[in-house]
C-alpha cells in the first residue's frame, strides 16, 4: 500500500522540549488521575494507577528528562506497553499525532541536550519545531526492566491491597509535587 | 451484512476506483488475494512435483510390469496348432486385449516383415503403424521401445511356435483347442505360464496340456512369429495428464470455493470494521448518532467499544457545547438588549443635555440682555446723576441768585424806603434788579429743562429696571429648566449604571460558561488523540477513523481558538463596560457639579431678581419724586416769571410813578415776601435735588452691584454651559463606548453563532427530540 515506511508518532511536551514516541508502543492517553503509592516499589516507579480495572505502574518522564514537575490540566499519562506489560508515562502535554517518515529523523546531536543520548533515536524537525524522537526500548534500563518483572506479581497483590484500603494509602499528586 | 460483489471488486480493482474512493485496495481483497496467490503457487509446486513423481513412478511401474512379464514369459511361447489365420487369431487375442487393458497387440511373423495381425484397442490409433520389428537376440525377444507416432511403446513379445505335427499329438492339441476354444485365452495362457513359472520354481509341474507340450523337449517346434503386446507410455502419460487436468480443475475449484468461503468469513470478520468505517463516515459527515453494535472479545471488539465510548462521550461533549453555546447565545442577546438599552439611555441623556444646553443658551442670551440693560441703566443713572449734579449747581446758583435777589430786594426796599429821591440810582437799581430777575428766570427755565431731563432719565431708568426684572425672571425659569434637565440626566445615568452593572455580571457568567466549554474541548482533544492512536493501531482500516479523529481534534482546536477569542472579547467587553461605567460615573459627578452650579446660578438670579425689584421700586420712586420736583420747579419758574413781570411792572411803575413810593414799598415788601418764599422753595428744591441725588447714587451703587452679580451670573452660566458640554462629551463618549461594546457584543454573538454552527453540524439526538 501507500507508504509502508512511514510511522505514526505521538508528539508530546516535557518541560519546554517536545518529544515523539512511536504510536505502536502507545495504548492510550489519559488525564492525570490519582496515583497510588505502593510500598516496596522501586524508586523510579511513582506508583500505580487503575485504568478500567487494570493496574498500571507509573513512571514520571519529567523526572527522567530533568524537567520541572508541575501538574496542570494539560498533564497526561501515556499508557504504553513495554515487554507486553502496561506502563504509564507522565508527560506535560500531548499535542499531536504525526505521520513521520524515517528519513525525517536525523541523528541526534551528542552535546547540548539535557538528557542521555541513549534515550534518543534521533531528532525530528518540522514546522520550525525540534522534536526529540525517543527510543522506547531505552526509556527503562535493563535493570529497571528486570525489576519491573520482579515486582510484576508482587505489584498485583499490593495493588489489590492498596485498593482495599485506598484512602489510607492515597498519595495525591500534590504530595508528589511537594 | 454487506458483502461486496466479487465481480464488482474485480471491476473496481481493474478500473482503480478503489483508489478513487480513497478506500484504496480493500483490506479484505488484499488479504484474500494474498492467500489465494500463495495457495495457487503452493498448489502449482505441489502439482508439478507430484505430477513428475507420479509420471516417473508410473513409467517405472510400467517397465517393471513389462519386465516381470518379460522375465517370465520370455522362454515360453504360444504354440499354434495348424495354420493360424486371422479369424482364429482374432478370437484368440480379443480377450487378451480386453482383459489386459493393453494398448495394442501385434502378431509378427518371423518370415514376413509385415505384421500378420495388428490390432489396436483404440480405433483411432489404427493409423499408427509399427514399422519395425522387435529386436531378437539369440531368438529371444526383448523389450523394446519404439517411437510410434510420437508415442513410446513398451513391448512385450510372446513367441509363437509351430509344432511340426505328428498326427496323434496334433489331434490331441486340436482336441484341446476344440475343448477349450472358448475358455482358453492368451491371458490364461500367460497366467498359466506365469503360474507355471512359479510352479516350476515351486517344483510343481501340474500345468495344462499346452505347457506339457511346450515343456516337451522332444517335440519339434518352430518359431513362427511373435505376439507383441504392450502399452504406450504416451497413453500412460495421457492418463497422467488427464489426472493432472483433473487435479488442476479440482485445485482451481477448491481455490474458488476456498476464496468464497474466506471471502464470507473475512467479510463476516470485517463487518465490525466496515460498520465502524460507515459509522466513521457518518460521524465525519457530522451525524453523531452513529453507534456500532458489536459484541466480540477480540481487538476489533475493543476498538468498537472504545469507538462507541468515544462517540458517546463526544456526543455528550457536543451536547454540552451546544447547550452552553445556546445559553451563551441567549446571554449575548441579553447583553445586546442591555447595551441597546444603555445606548438608548445614553442617547436620551444626550438629548436631555441638548435640551439643557439650549435652555442654558437662552439663559445666557437673557443674561446678556440683562447685562446690556444694566449697562444702559448704569449709563442713564450716571447721566441722571450728572444732570442732577448740574441741577444742583443750577439750584445753588438760583439760590445764590435768589440770595442776591433777596438782598437786592431788601436793599431796594431799603433804598426805596430810605431814598425815594434817588431816582437815577433807583432806575439803575431796578435795571440791575431786572437783569437779576431775568437771569433768575433764565436759570429757572434751565432748571425746568434739567428737571424735565431728569424725569425723562428717571422714566428710562424705570423702564430699564422693568426690562431687567423681566429678563431676570426669564433667566430664573431657564435655570430651573436646566436643573430639571440635569436631574433627568442624573436619572438616566443611574439607570445606565444599573444596566452596565448587569453587563459586568453577564460577562462573568459568560466566563463561567466558556470555562465549561474549554473543559469540554480539552476532553474532546484527548478523545481525538486516543482515537488517532486506536485508528493507527487498526492499520489501513482505521484510516477513515483517523481522519474523523483528526477532524474532531481540529474541531476541538477551533473550539479552543473560539473560546480564547471569546475570552479576549469578554475581557475587552468588560474593559469597555468598566470604561463606560467610569465615564458614566464621571458624567454623574459632572452632572452633580452642574446641578450645584445651576443652583448657584439660580440663587444669584434670585438675588438679582430681588435687587432688580428694588431698583424698579427705587426708580419708580425717583420718577415719582422727579415728577413732583418738576412740578415744583415749574411753580418756581412760574413764580420767577411772575417776579420778572413784577420787576418789569416795578420798573415801569418806578418809571411811571416815581412818587408812589408807598405802593412801591408795599410792592417791594410783597416782592420781598415772594422772594423769601422763592428762596424757601428753592431751598426746598435743593433739598429735593439732594434727595434725588442720593437716591440716584444709591441706585447707581445698586446697579453696580447688579452689574457685578450679572457678571458673576454670567460666569456661573458659562461654568454651567461648560459643565453641560463636558456632560455632553461624556455622554457622547458613553454612547461611543456603548457602540463599541455593542460591536464587541455583536462579534461575540458572531463567534457564538460560529461555535453553535460548528457544533450544530453534529447531530447528536434523534430528530424527534429536537
Amino acid at each position: 500500500m501507500a507508504e509502508v515506511d512511514t510511522l505514526q508518532a505521538a508528539i508530546f511536551r516535557v518541560g519546554r522540549e517536545r518529544f515523539a514516541l512511536n504510536i505502536k508502543h502507545i495504548r492510550e492517553i489519559t488525564r492525570l488521575e490519582e496515583i497510588t503509592r505502593v510500598p516496596s516499589m522501586p524508586e523510579f516507579v511513582e506508583g500505580v494507577m487503575e485504568l478500567r480495572g487494570q493496574i498500571i505502574p507509573i513512571v514520571d518522564l519529567r523526572k527522567r528528562l530533568d524537567a520541572d514537575i508541575e501538574n496542570n490540566r494539560q498533564t497526561r499519562i501515556i499508557v504504553s506497553r513495554i515487554d507486553r506489560k502496561p506502563l504509564g508515562l507522565v508527560v506535560d502535554e500531548v499535542t499531536d499525532v504525526w505521520e513521520v517518515s524515517p528519513d525525517e529523523i536525523n541523528d541526534s546531536p551528542s552535546v547540548g541536550t539535557a538528557f542521555q543520548p541513549s534515550f534518543l533515536r534521533g531528532v525530528l524537525k518540522r514546522d520550525d519545531h525540534i522534536v526529540f524522537f525517543l527510543k522506547f526500548s531505552e526509556l527503562l534500563t535493563s535493570t529497571e526492566k528486570a525489576r519491573m518483572d520482579d515486582i510484576a506479581s508482587k505489584k498485583k497483590a499490593a495493588a489489590a491491597k492498596a485498593k482495599a484500603s485506598k484512602p489510607a494509602r492515597k498519595a495525591t499528586k500534590k504530595k508528589d509535587a511537594s | 451484512m454487506k458483502v461486496r460483489n466479487p465481480l464488482r471488486v474485480l471491476y473496481d480493482l481493474a478500473t482503480g476506483s478503489f483508489l478513487d474512493k480513497g478506500l484504496r485496495f480493500g483490506i479484505r481483497a488484499r488479504f484474500i488475494a494474498l492467500v489465494a496467490v500463495m495457495f495457487f503457487v503452493f498448489a502449482l509446486v505441489l502439482f508439478f512435483t507430484f505430477s513428475m513423481r507420479i509420471r516417473n513412478i508410473f513409467v517405472e511401474e510400467l517397465y517393471s510390469r513389462v519386465n516381470v512379464q518379460v522375465e517370465y514369459l520370455s522362454s515360453y511361447g504360444i504354440v499354434l496348432v495348424g495354420n493360424p489365420n486371422q479369424e482364429n487369431l482374432a478370437s484368440l487375442l480379443k480377450p487378451v486385449l480386453d482383459d489386459k487393458d493393453l494398448e495394442y497387440l501385434t502378431v509378427q511373423s518371423v518370415r514376413a516383415d509385415e505384421p500378420v495381425f495388428s490390432r489396436f484397442k483404440d480405433v483411432k490409433l489404427r493409423s499408427v503403424i509399427i514399422d519395425s520389428k522387435p529386436t531378437f537376440v539369440d531368438q529371444q525377444f526383448t523389450q523394446s521401445e519404439q517411437a510410434v507416432g510420437g508415442l513410446t511403446i513398451i513391448h512385450t513379445a510372446i513367441p509363437i511356435y509351430q509344432q511340426s505335427v505328428q498326427m496323434d499329438g496334433l489331434d490331441e492339441i486340436e482336441t484341446l483347442f476344440e475343448e477349450e476354444s472358448l475358455g482358453f485365452t492368451l491371458d490364461e495362457a500367460l497366467e498359466a505360464d506365469m503360474d507355471l513359472g512359479y510352479d516350476q520354481e515351486a517344483g510343481d509341474l501340474g500345468g495344462g496340456s499346452l505347457d506339457a507340450e511346450v515343456g516337451n523337449e522332444d517335440a519339434e517346434q518352430e518359431l513362427v512369429g511373435w505376439i507383441l503386446y504392450g502399452v504406450s507410455t504416451g497413453t500412460a502419460l495421457r492418463q497422467i495428464s488427464r489426472v493432472n487436468y483433473e487435479s488442476i480443475t479440482m485445485t482451481i475449484g477448491f481455490l474458488i470455493v476456498m476464496i468464497l468461503v474466506m471471502w464470507i468469513l473475512i467479510a463476516m470478520g470485517f463487518v465490525p470494521l466496515v460498520r465502524m468505517a460507515e459509522a466513521s463516515h457518518t460521524i465525519a459527515a457530522g451525524d453523531l448518532r452513529a453507534n456500532v453494535d458489536i459484541d466480540s472479545d477480540d481487538e476489533i471488539g475493543d476498538l468498537a467499544q472504545s469507538f462507541n465510548r468515544m462517540v458517546d462521550r463526544m456526543r455528550n461533549v457536543i451536547e454540552r457545547v451546544q447547550t452552553t453555546s445556546k445559553r451563551m447565545q441567549m446571554v449575548a442577546h441579553q447583553i445586546d438588549a442591555a447595551s441597546e438599552q444603555v445606548r438608548a439611555g445614553g442617547t436620551a441623556q444626550s438629548e436631555g443635555i441638548e435640551d439643557s444646553l439650549r435652555s442654558l443658551e437662552s439663559l445666557n442670551a437673557s443674561i446678556k440682555e440683562i447685562s446690556d440693560n444694566v449697562n444702559l441703566l448704569t449709563e442713564s443713572a450716571e447721566e441722571s446723576s450728572a444732570s442732577v449734579y448740574e441741577l444742583n449747581e443750577t439750584i445753588k446758583e438760583v439760590d445764590s441768585n435768589m440770595e442776591h435777589l433777596s438782598g437786592a430786594v431788601s436793599s431796594t426796599v431799603q433804598i426805596i424806603n430810605e431814598t425815594s429821591e434817588m431816582h437815577k440810582q433807583n432806575v439803575i437799581s431796578i435795571d440791575n434788579l431786572r437783569q437779576g430777575t431775568e437771569e433768575t428766570a433764565s436759570s429757572m427755565s434751565q432748571i425746568d429743562s434739567s428737571i424735565n431731563e431728569i424725569r425723562d432719565h428717571s422714566k428710562l431708568s424705570a423702564d430699564t429696571a422693568r426690562g431687567m426684572f423681566e429678563e431676570a425672571q426669564t433667566g430664573k425659569s431657564a435655570v430651573d429648566q436646566t436643573i430639571s434637565g440635569l436631574d433627568a440626566i442624573r436619572i438616566f445615568s443611574e439607570e445606565m449604571n444599573t444596566v452596565v452593572g448587569g453587563l459586568e455580571n453577564k460577562g462573568s457568567e459568560i466566563s463561567k460558561i466558556v470555562e465549561v466549554i474549554y473543559d469540554v474541548a480539552d476532553q474532546t482533544n484527548l478523545l481525538a488523540l486516543n482515537a488517532s492512536i486506536i485508528a493507527a493501531q487498526a492499520g489501513d482500516k482505521g484510516r477513515a477513523f483517523a481522519v474523523v479523529a483528526m477532524q474532531i481534534k481540529e474541531l476541538s482546536n477551533r473550539t479552543v481558538d473560539s473560546i480564547q477569542q471569546i475570552n479576549r472579547l469578554i475581557s475587552s467587553m468588560q474593559d469597555e463596560v468598566g470604561r463606560a461605567s467610569e465615564s458614566m460615573r464621571a458624567g454623574n459627578r459632572t452632572v452633580s457639579d452642574g446641578v450645584v452650579v445651576a443652583q448657584q446660578a439660580g440663587d444669584a438670579l434670585s438675588s438679582i431678581l430681588k435687587k432688580a425689584e428694588d431698583v424698579l421700586m427705587t426708580s419708580q420712586q425717583i420718577e415719582r419724586s422727579t415728577t413732583e420736583h418738576a412740578r415744583g420747579a415749574h411753580q418756581v419758574r412760574q413764580a420767577t416769571d411772575q417776579i420778572r413781570d413784577m420787576v418789569g411792572q416795578i420798573q415801569s411803575n418806578i418809571q411811571a410813578q416815581e412818587e408812589k413810593n408807598s405802593v412801591l414799598r408795599d410792592s417791594a415788601g410783597k416782592m420781598k415776601n415772594i422772594s423769601i418764599h422763592v428762596k424757601g422753595t428753592t431751598r426746598e428744591q435743593a433739598a429735593g435735588s439732594r434727595l434725588i441725588k442720593e437716591s440716584i447714587e444709591k441706585m447707581t451703587s445698586m446697579v453696580h452691584e447688579i452689574d457685578q452679580r450679572v457678571t458673576e451670573q454670567r460666569t456661573s452660566t458659562s461654568t454651567v454651559v461648560e459643565s453641560a458640554i463636558q456632560v455632553r462629551g461624556v455622554a457622547d463618549q458613553t454612547v461611543d463606548h456603548m457602540t463599541q461594546l455593542d460591536e464587541v457584543v455583536n462579534i461575540l454573538g458572531e463567534q457564538i453563532e460560529l461555535l453553535t454552527e460548528v457544533v450544530g453540524d453534529f447531530i447528536v439526538q434523534q430528530r424527534s427530540h429536537e
